[in-house]
């Protein structure tokens, strides 16, 4: 009966009834993509060209070529400009909704169905003319978008072959939407409810997935976020929306492969099958009705009900300020029999009807409270879980001072996790001693020295001086476990003592060890006066500093990291996408220009390369391609010393002898809470102090204590970068 | 022909069609009455195949009618709200149908509307009631489908308006393969148009006949008969649906031929006897009321 031409037939009837839809995607592209395209470049390119000249502005311009292109891609995909974004969404619930809402009407879906055409006909009919309704205007908008890139010199082939596939991301994001508002739609009865229906199926997945995590991180004391890129990866993949971001945003930044298109494909995909499968069954007599099938409405409710009320209960704690995982409970079950009504009043749209389906939100409030008894209660030993030692292949660990103490490479390339890099011993002697160092833990948290204690510690208490959060990790054949104890630092000195006799256990940690010299584009120093200063090193001048660098590291006594005070620190400017990871650098990258942290064009600047005054080494080394490490601070370089005392220093007369030393109509600033900022100008005064006054380094295992008294100096020849620790008596 | 085999639906507790078995024959009008939600236009939704039965079929020349578009390109359905896509006026609407029904007689449709007083270009959401109802029998006829489903398409259009849509019926009728199915309350209008009638009560089919054999079969009877012991065996032998007296005369709703109804009671020696045919809305009355569809219930 209907034959291929009825069909094309119907598709621009179709279309034609949806006019305004087609029209309105037209013009909202066009702002969205050519237009918006034209006038961003425009602006970044008239705003560079005019502060710089010579050859530096061709510089200037090539720099912001790149960066253009670089963002180029985003223009198509909608990850450069949100609205295009939200526009392709709204695009999708609109083409799907205005397509399949008809179901939802009774005098509609009579009207359709009653027609000699077979459901499966009308699904493709209304599925083919969205789906144009979008393509068409969007494929256009892509061509003119690619046009303007091409008449502002942007594009080359590498761009054009990014746009390309950021256009084949907002397609395929699109469709995502798209597909799982239809679902949505044929799921239910009414477009209120489709629409709710559309948000539930586009989150759902990503709620769920990210509850799990967010209830271990809230209950279990030795949870630790890191090595969660398993829930993360799951709700990316599983929930439309989460992979509708993910897809925009890499195929923007040029960075989405073909695994993430094919995932994306394979997910528009089965919603699309689910979708089609529902609409063949949809029972016309649904039309009106909350839900298409009524019988799945207590399954739903407690589907949907048991994460809402969990994640309702983490987000208002949130908002709220509210410390401790009580209120949580409290919370939840309130959002559980809020979200129970709320669901049931959308079902039956009766307020005298609410307690229709109590069956099912008894369970949903059972279910909520059952959940957080497992994890509020720890049944099933989460915290106090240690593997079979025989069943380890292999421990890493990671202190938290380590993160502060050691700066790698890696964090600007891969933007990488430091579990990978502290330790991941495999030895048996290495394995036992963290192991044992792990129990500890479990000790110390039975007797009720947990991590989440240490967070909330004041950063001058005798418990953060005493105990340092350490990550373990255990591998476990191809499974990787993770849990956080709070460990004593004696325990961790003396287990690093008996790891660092193992020349493999230092190469793992030494962040030196993680540089390949040949990537090594400079070199730079700070010696106490926390001054940068550039060594002009040649790459083999830089390979032996390295190396002297390296020995000295191998050689040095563990305690010289724990208790030393550096004489300074080596920097290396290293390119940012330095290996083959280049494209991963992107975000780390971003964020080293926004701090200031990176270096020449294309390279980041890694510090902590810490030389302490055992280093013969290196400091002979430095020595002998002319630059020395000043080992004190000469009183004549200082122009300025700003002296900041903490209240509590100042009502315990910790500094009585060193302020006495200074006369009274020394530049003061006091606060309220009884802090003073003191401000010395005199060579005098700056001599009187400078003796007191050491560069601060918490060391490998954070062991100083901070009081909060601190003092920064201003050189001759520059502000230093340090801040520095005020002893009490000069 | 269509056939309804044993059709049964159900919308959650409620009995839309219940065990439903009938047949509408060719070339007849086939009227379908019954108390509002006995399931009318459930039936129909069911015949034009956009609600799917829980059981039993429904077949149109032998086969099903669901998700068949063959069959159901010789099925229209007029819903008794008829839908018109946004801003549509008739000509788009005459060539969405051309598209989907290949023998729509188009000049036939531009005449009608001519005739009707219709304006082609004037959007249909600006039309009133009976003349969406209009467009919508309209387009129905000029489909040319054998079977026309029309679902209360009576109600809401003027008496001449009314008239002349049952002369283009019954025009259709003598000149091709058409067979309309009407709904309607309106049991006046249906008595003078309807070859067989549908009688439906609850979900449930109380009877299903050609007008005239209906009312054939069933007849009011007034009689008196003064001998109380031979009007009670009288009584016995009728087959009484609903029985009246007032003072002696006695006045009955009889199942069976009129002839014989009144030979009894002329044999009981009646001293007056007399039979009445009865209109369909008292035969719908009275079915109804043998089903539990009493007036009193409504009055007292």
């Amino acid at each position: 009966m209907t034959s291929k031409i009825s069909y094309i037939k119907l598709i621009r009837a179709d279309i034609r009834h949806r006019g305004w839809l087609a029209a309105l995607t037209g013009i909202g592209l066009f702002l969205g993509m050519p237009v918006f395209a034209l006038l961003d470049i425009d602006s970044r390119s008239g705003g560079t060209a005019v502060a710089v000249d010579g050859s530096a502005a061709a510089d200037a311009k090539l720099y912001m070529l790149e960066q253009l292109r670089g963002r180029f891609p985003g223009f198509i995909s909608g990850s450069a400009m949100q609205y295009l974004a939200a526009a392709i969404v709204i695009c999708a619930v609109l083409c799907a909704l205005t397509g399949f809402g008809y179901i939802h009407s009774k005098e509609k879906l009579d009207f359709y169905h009653a027609l000699p055409v077979k459901r499966v006909q009308w699904f493709t009919v209304r599925y083919v003319s969205g789906l144009l309704i979008f393509l068409v205007p969007y494929v256009i908008c892509s061509g003119l978008v690619v046009a303007v890139g091409g008449a502002n010199g942007i594009l080359n082939g590498e761009v054009a072959a990014e746009s390309a596939m950021a256009m084949l991301g907002g397609i395929l994001g699109f469709l995502l939407i798209y597909h799982t508002c239809i679902l949505a739609a044929s799921l239910t009865g009414q477009t209120v409810t489709g629409l709710l229906a559309s948000l539930v199926i586009a989150v759902y997945p990503a709620v769920v997935a990210y509850m799990y995590p967010a209830l271990q991180g809230t209950f279990f004391e030795t949870y630790t976020g890191v090595g969660g890129d398993i829930t993360t990866a799951l709700a990316e993949r599983l929930s439309p929306a989460g992979m509708f971001v993910r897809l925009t945003e890499a195929s923007g930044a040029g960075m989405a492969g073909a695994g993430m298109f094919i995932s994306a494909a394979v997910l528009a995909a089965v919603l699309l099958a689910g979708a089609c499968i529902l609409y063949r069954i949809y029972p016309s007599e649904a039309a009106g009705n909350a839900l298409a099938f009524p019988r799945t409405a207590p399954v739903f409710k407690v589907m949907i009900c048991i994460p809402a009320a969990l994640f309702s209960g983490f987000i208002v704690k949130a908002f709220m300020g509210i410390a401790g995982t009580r209120w949580i409970v409290v919370l939840s079950l309130l959002a559980a029999v809020l979200l129970c009504v709320l669901i049931e009043f959308i079902y039956q749209q009766d307020m005298r009807m609410l307690l229709k389906g109590w069956v099912s939100s008894v369970v949903s409030v059972a279910g909520v409270l059952i959940i957080l008894c497992i994890f509020s209660l720890d049944l099933f030993g989460y915290d106090t879980w240690m593997p079979d030692e025989k069943k380890v292949s292999s421990i890493a660990f990671n202190p938290a001072s380590f993160d502060v103490y050691f700066e790698y490479p890696e964090y600007y390339v891969k933007g990488g996790s430091p579990m990978v890099l502290s330790g991941g011993s495999s030895s048996d002697e290495e394995k036992e001693v963290l192991y044992r160092l792990a129990q500890t833990g479990v000790e110390n948290l039975r007797g009720g020295m947990t991590p989440g204690e240490l967070d909330l510690a004041d950063s001058d208490s005798e418990i953060a001086e005493e105990y340092v959060n350490t990550v373990f990790r255990y591998q476990m054949g191809g499974r990787e476990v993770y849990r956080r104890y709070c460990l004593g630092r004696e325990d961790l000195r003396e287990a690093l003592d008996e790891l660092g006799k193992s020349e493999e256990f230092r190469k793992g940690i030494f962040p030196v060890f993680h540089v390949d010299s040949s990537n090594v584009e400079s070199v730079s120093y700070r010696d106490l006066y926390g001054i940068p200063a550039s060594a002009e090193l040649s790459g083999e001048q830089i390979g032996k500093l390295l190396d002297a660098y390296k020995k000295d590291v191998l050689a040095a006594d563990m305690d010289v990291f724990i208790d030393g005070d550096p004489l300074g620190e080596i920097i290396l400017d290293i390119p940012q996408g330095a290996g083959d990871e280049i494209r991963d650098t992107v975000d780390a990258a971003d964020a080293d220009w926004q701090w200031g942290i990176a270096g020449e064009n294309g390279t980041v600047s890694v510090g902590s390369f810490y030389v302490y005054g055992s280093f013969a080494n290196t400091l002979e080394c430095m020595e002998g391609f002319g630059y020395t490490f000043r080992t004190e601070i000469a009183p004549e370089d200082v122009t300025a010393v700003d002296l900041h005392f903490s209240g509590e220093s100042m009502r315990s007369g910790r500094y009585k002898e060193l302020l006495s030393a200074l006369p009274q109509d020394v530049e003061r600033i006091s606060y309220e809470d009884g802090a003073e900022d003191i401000t010395l100008w005199s060579p005098e005064d700056i001599r009187a102090v400078l003796g007191s006054l050491e560069p601060y380094n918490a060391g490998l295992l954070g062991s100083q204590r901070w009081t909060g008294d601190y003092a920064d100096i201003q050189f001759g020849e520059g502000v230093s970068s340090y801040s520095y620790e005020i002893r009490e008596v000069p | 022909m269509i056939e309804l085999k044993n059709v049964d639906k159900k919308f959650r507790d409620i009995q839309a069609a219940d065990h439903i078995t009938a047949s509408v024959r060719e070339g007849m009008i086939f009227g379908l009455v019954g108390s509002n939600g006995a399931g009318k236009s459930t039936l129909l939704r069911m015949i034009c195949g956009v609600i799917k039965p829980d059981s039993g079929e429904v077949l149109a020349d032998g086969a099903p009618v669901y998700e068949n578009p063959d069959v159901k390109s010789q099925i229209c359905f007029l819903s008794d709200s008829p839908y018109y896509f946004a801003n549509a006026d008739i000509e788009e609407m005459r060539d969405y149908y051309m598209t989907l029904y290949p023998s729509f007689d188009r000049k036939l449709f531009d005449s009608l509307v001519k005739k009707f007083g219709l304006e082609p270009k004037r959007k249909i959401s600006s039309f009133s009631k009976g003349m969406k109802k209009q467009v919508s029998i309209l387009l129905g006829l000029c489909a040319k489908t054998k079977y026309l489903l029309c679902d209360e398409t009576f109600d809401g259009l003027d008496p001449v308006v009314r008239q002349a849509v049952k002369s283009l019926f019954a025009s259709e009728i003598m000149n091709r393969d058409f067979t309309p199915v009407i709904s309607s309350h309106n049991l006046r209008e249906l008595e003078d148009i309807c070859d067989s009638v549908g009688l439906l009560h609850r979900g449930k089919l109380l009877l299903t006949q050609e007008l005239d054999q209906i009312k054939a079969n069933i007849c009011k009877l007034q009689c008196v008969i003064p001998d109380p012991h031979r009007e009670q065996e009288m009584i016995s032998a009728l087959h009484i649906i609903r029985m009246e007296r007032t003072g002696s005369l006695l006045t009955m709703t009889v199942r069976g031929p009129r002839e014989k109804a009144l030979a009894l009671a002329q044999d009981s020696g009646a001293v007056f006897a007399e039979t009445v045919p009865l209109t369909l809305e008292e035969i719908f009355i009275s079915e109804t009321e043998v089903a539990g569809y009493d007036i009193k219930d409504f009055i007292y």
